[in-house]
C-alpha cells in the first residue's frame, strides 16, 4: 500500500533539505514529495535525506503523538537516515528531525485506522489503582489471619 | 530498594540466596509460637508500605519500614521480611522472585542492624521513654542508609557501572531516611507508652 501526501509547508523553507519517506520494503522517493507505507506489523519508517541524496544519518528525531504538545518518543535516524516508528492511535503524527548545521525538517503523517497494527489500542495501566488497593487488602489479609490462626491455636492448647 | 530480575549476575542471585537462607534458618530456630501473630502483623505493614511511594525530585522511593520491623521483632524480623518481600514479588513485581534472596538481605541486615542498635544504645538510656523513641527513630533512618549502600554495593558487585543515577537514589534515600526516623520515632513511641514488652530486649534475648 503506498500513499502520498502533500509535502507541508514548512518543508519548503528548508530548500536544503528533502525527504523520502518509506517502509522497509518501499521505495525510497527523495525530492518534495513524501510516500510511506504501512507494514504487516504496523510500523511506519521515514527516511529523511538532503536534496543532493545524503542521508539525514544519526540525526536527532523527535516524535509527537496527534495533539501532543510534548514528544511521545525521542530517537534517532539510522545511518541510512531511516526512522521507524509504530503509531498506537489515529490522527496527525509529527516526525520532527534535526539534522546537523540547522537542518531539518518537519512531516505530517497521517495515520488512520487502518494503519494502526494489531493490538495497538493504548495499553490501558496493568493493574488499576482499585485492582492495587483490593490486592493488598487480601494481602493484609493473609497476614493477618495468620496471626489470628496462631493466637487462636495458643489459646485452645493452654 | 527492590532489585528487579534480570539486573543481577547469577554469583550474586546465588550468594544472595544463600545468605538468606542462612539468616531464615537461624531465625526460624529462634522463633517461638506465641511470637508468630506479631511476625504476621509486622509482615502486613511491611508488605503494604512499599506500596507507598514518594516523589523525591525525579525519582520516587517508598517506605520500606525495616528498621522498625528489626526493633519490634528482632531475629524473626527475616521471616517478616521475607514474606513481605515474596508477596511484594508475586503480587505487584516489586522486586523478583530470582532476586528474593538478595531482597531479603537488603531488607534484613539493616532490620537487624537496627536491633541491635536499639538494644544496645536503649539499654544505656534506662527507662526513658523519649530518648528510647530518638534512638528506634535514628536506628530506623540508619537502616534505610544502609540498606540503600547495600543495594550500590550489590549492583556494584554485578557489574554496574554506578553513575548520577546511583548518587540520586543515594539522594532520594537520605530523604527516605528522614521520613522513616520519624515513623521510627513515633510507633516505637507508641508502643513503649502501651505495650512495652513487645519490643525485645535484644537480638536474640528476649523479654522474659
Amino acid at each position: 500500500m503506498l500513499m502520498s501526501i502533500g509535502a507541508p509547508s514548512s518543508w519548503r523553507l528548508r530548500r536544503r533539505a528533502a525527504a523520502g519517506i518509506l517502509l522497509l520494503a518501499a521505495l525510497p522517493v527523495f525530492g518534495h514529495g513524501t510516500e510511506y507505507e504501512i507494514l504487516a506489523g504496523g510500523l511506519v519508517g521515514v527516511r529523511a535525506a538532503f536534496d543532493t541524496g545524503l542521508p539525514m544519518a544519526e540525526a536527532p528525531v523527535l516524535i509527537f503523538a496527534p495533539g501532543e504538545s510534548g514528544p511521545e518518543q525521542q530517537t534517532t535516524t539510522d545511518r541510512r537516515g531511516i526512522v521507524c516508528f509504530a503509531p498506537d492511535r489515529p490522527g496527525t503524527w509529527v516526525l520532527q528531525i534535526r539534522a546537523q548545521g540547522g537542518h531539518g525538517m518537519r512531516i505530517n503523517l497521517e495515520v488512520d485506522e487502518s494503519m494502526l497494527p494489531m493490538g495497538a489500542e493504548r495499553q490501558e495501566a496493568a493493574l488499576t489503582a482499585w485492582q492495587k488497593l483490593a490486592m493488598a487488602a487480601c494481602g493484609v489479609w493473609g497476614f493477618l489471619g495468620t496471626a489470628l490462626f496462631f493466637r487462636r491455636r495458643r489459646r485452645e492448647t493452654r | 530498594m527492590h532489585i528487579s530480575e534480570g539486573v543481577l549476575d547469577s554469583r550474586v542471585i546465588i550468594g544472595g540466596y544463600a545468605a538468606a537462607a542462612g539468616l531464615t534458618a537461624l531465625a526460624l530456630s529462634r522463633v517461638r509460637q506465641e511470637e508468630i501473630p506479631k511476625i504476621a502483623v509486622m509482615g502486613a505493614a511491611f508488605f503494604v508500605s512499599s506500596l507507598l511511594h514518594f516523589k523525591v525530585g525525579v525519582t520516587s522511593v517508598h517506605l520500606s519500614l525495616a528498621g522498625l520491623v528489626g526493633i519490634v521483632l528482632g531475629l524473626p524480623s527475616v521471616l517478616a521480611l521475607l514474606a513481605g518481600l515474596l508477596f511484594q514479588a508475586v503480587m505487584f513485581q516489586h522486586g523478583g522472585l530470582s532476586t528474593l534472596g538478595v531482597n531479603t538481605v537488603i531488607f534484613a541486615v539493616p532490620a537487624l542492624l537496627a536491633c541491635l542498635l536499639y538494644s544496645g544504645l536503649g539499654r544505656l538510656a534506662g527507662g526513658r521513654r523519649v530518648v528510647r523513641s530518638l534512638i528506634a527513630g535514628a536506628a530506623s533512618a540508619l537502616a534505610v542508609l544502609v540498606g540503600a549502600a547495600i543495594v550500590l554495593a550489590v549492583l556494584r558487585l554485578s557489574g554496574e557501572e554506578l553513575t548520577g543515577i546511583a548518587y540520586l537514589f543515594s539522594l532520594a534515600h537520605a530523604a527516605l531516611a528522614l521520613v522513616e526516623g520519624v515513623v521510627g520515632f513515633v510507633v516505637v513511641q507508641q508502643i513503649l507508652r502501651v505495650k512495652p514488652e513487645m519490643i525485645p530486649a535484644g537480638l536474640l534475648r528476649r523479654r522474659s
